[in-house]
């Protein structure tokens, strides 16, 4: 049982250590950046290295760095941009496809709609993208290999309709399950047409209670902390 | 711990955080617990006991994600399954101002993570 005296203890600790760490607080350390964007980036190198990884060991991939030495990530996305460092994926030395981080591709609608210019309306920003090789600017929607999205920050419900938007302008749902570009990792068949694996990585647990209504639609939701 | 005892430190924890810069994480936490609790439209009903045990956790794991000391772990994890012949040694983030911003700038928050899981941990069994 807490005696009154732990009580203060406890709350003279808590006020202590706060107190002192006022100078590395969020808002000091935030800067021209948000906290929660750096958050995210942080979130989304750790989910790049455990997509690599996984590529490798599961997979059987081979992944080679393009452009070495700092790894840069965007604040804002754009089409591929290769001066910035990519990942060249290969599975029995054929290249298969290419890691882009925070990079645009064209819609589902867009094509649909046949445009002949692009709007920004057009075009969605992905955190972690694998295209088929050799493309440039934004790639179609046809080209999404794997799809991934990183939420470092607490999950509401509206964040699990953005996620069901965002899989409508990467393909449309088919009930017969298609092959996708993986034989194990991240998984073989999805209902989805094209067969676009779309990952849905959150730090927060009660991303889970959507799991299973959003591998109706070949998302596959994933619950993983630092 | 009785529900006033219990209700005392969160107010303190929930204040401290507050007025030292650490509001984000109160705002993130407090998603979490409508999240959590909002479903059944009781979470004015749980007691201070469960929020206060929810606000250690949930804060503890935000500011771990906030945190650069995941970050040499990141980058060894990126170096050891790539093939390179010059390894990532940093991660940057390219602004829109066409500034950088090294994640190696994060604050480091290990220090406050290791009082409140003491505190968490003192509290486990009351």
């Amino acid at each position: 049982m807490l005696t009154s005296t732990d009580v203060l203890r406890i709350r003279g600790n808590i006020a202590s250590i706060l107190q002192a760490s006022s100078s590395i607080s969020p808002v000091q350390a935030a800067g021209i950046l948000p906290i929660k964007d750096l958050q995210g980036k942080l979130y989304e190198a750790h989910i790049l290295a455990t997509i690599i990884q996984n590529l490798t060991t599961l997979e059987g991939c081979t992944i080679k760095l393009v452009s070495s030495g700092t790894l840069t990530l965007k604040q804002k996305g754009s089409p591929i941009n290769r001066t910035y460092p990519y990942f060249e994926v290969y599975r029995n030395r054929a290249l298969i496809g290419e890691i882009f981080t925070d990079t645009e591709f064209l819609s589902l609608s867009f094509s649909l709609r046949r445009a002949k210019t692009i709007t920004t309306s057009d075009y969605h920003e992905l955190d972690i993208v694998t295209f088929s090789p050799g493309l440039n600017g934004r790639p179609r929607h046809e080209d999404v290999l794997l799809a991934v999205e990183c939420k470092a920050t607490s999950v509401e419900k509206s964040t699990f309709r953005e996620v069901l938007g965002f899989r409508r302008e990467l393909a449309l749902l088919q009930s017969t399950p298609q092959k996708t570009s993986f034989n194990t990792w991240p998984i073989n068949l999805i209902t989805a047409n094209p067969p676009s694996v779309h990952m849905f990585y959150s730090i927060d647990r009660p991303i889970l209670k959507y799991k299973d209504n959003a591998f109706i639609y070949g998302i596959l939701v994933i619950h993983e902390t630092m | 711990m009785t529900n006033e005892q219990a209700g005392a430190i969160l107010t303190e924890l929930i204040e401290e955080l507050e007025a030292n810069g650490f509001g984000e994480v109160v705002r993130q936490v407090r998603i979490r617990l409508e999240e959590a609790f909002g479903d059944d439209g009781d979470i004015l009903e749980i007691s201070n006991r469960q929020q206060l045990k929810f606000y250690l956790s949930e804060s503890i794991q935000i500011l771990d994600s906030m945190s650069v000391s995941h970050l040499s772990e990141i980058i060894g994890l990126l170096n050891e399954f790539t093939q390179t012949e010059q390894p990532i040694n940093e991660i940057r983030v390219a602004l829109i101002n066409e500034q950088y911003y090294n994640l190696s700038e994060l604050p480091d928050y290990t220090a406050i993570i290791t009082v409140l899981r003491n505190i968490q941990s003192e509290l486990s069994n009351e």
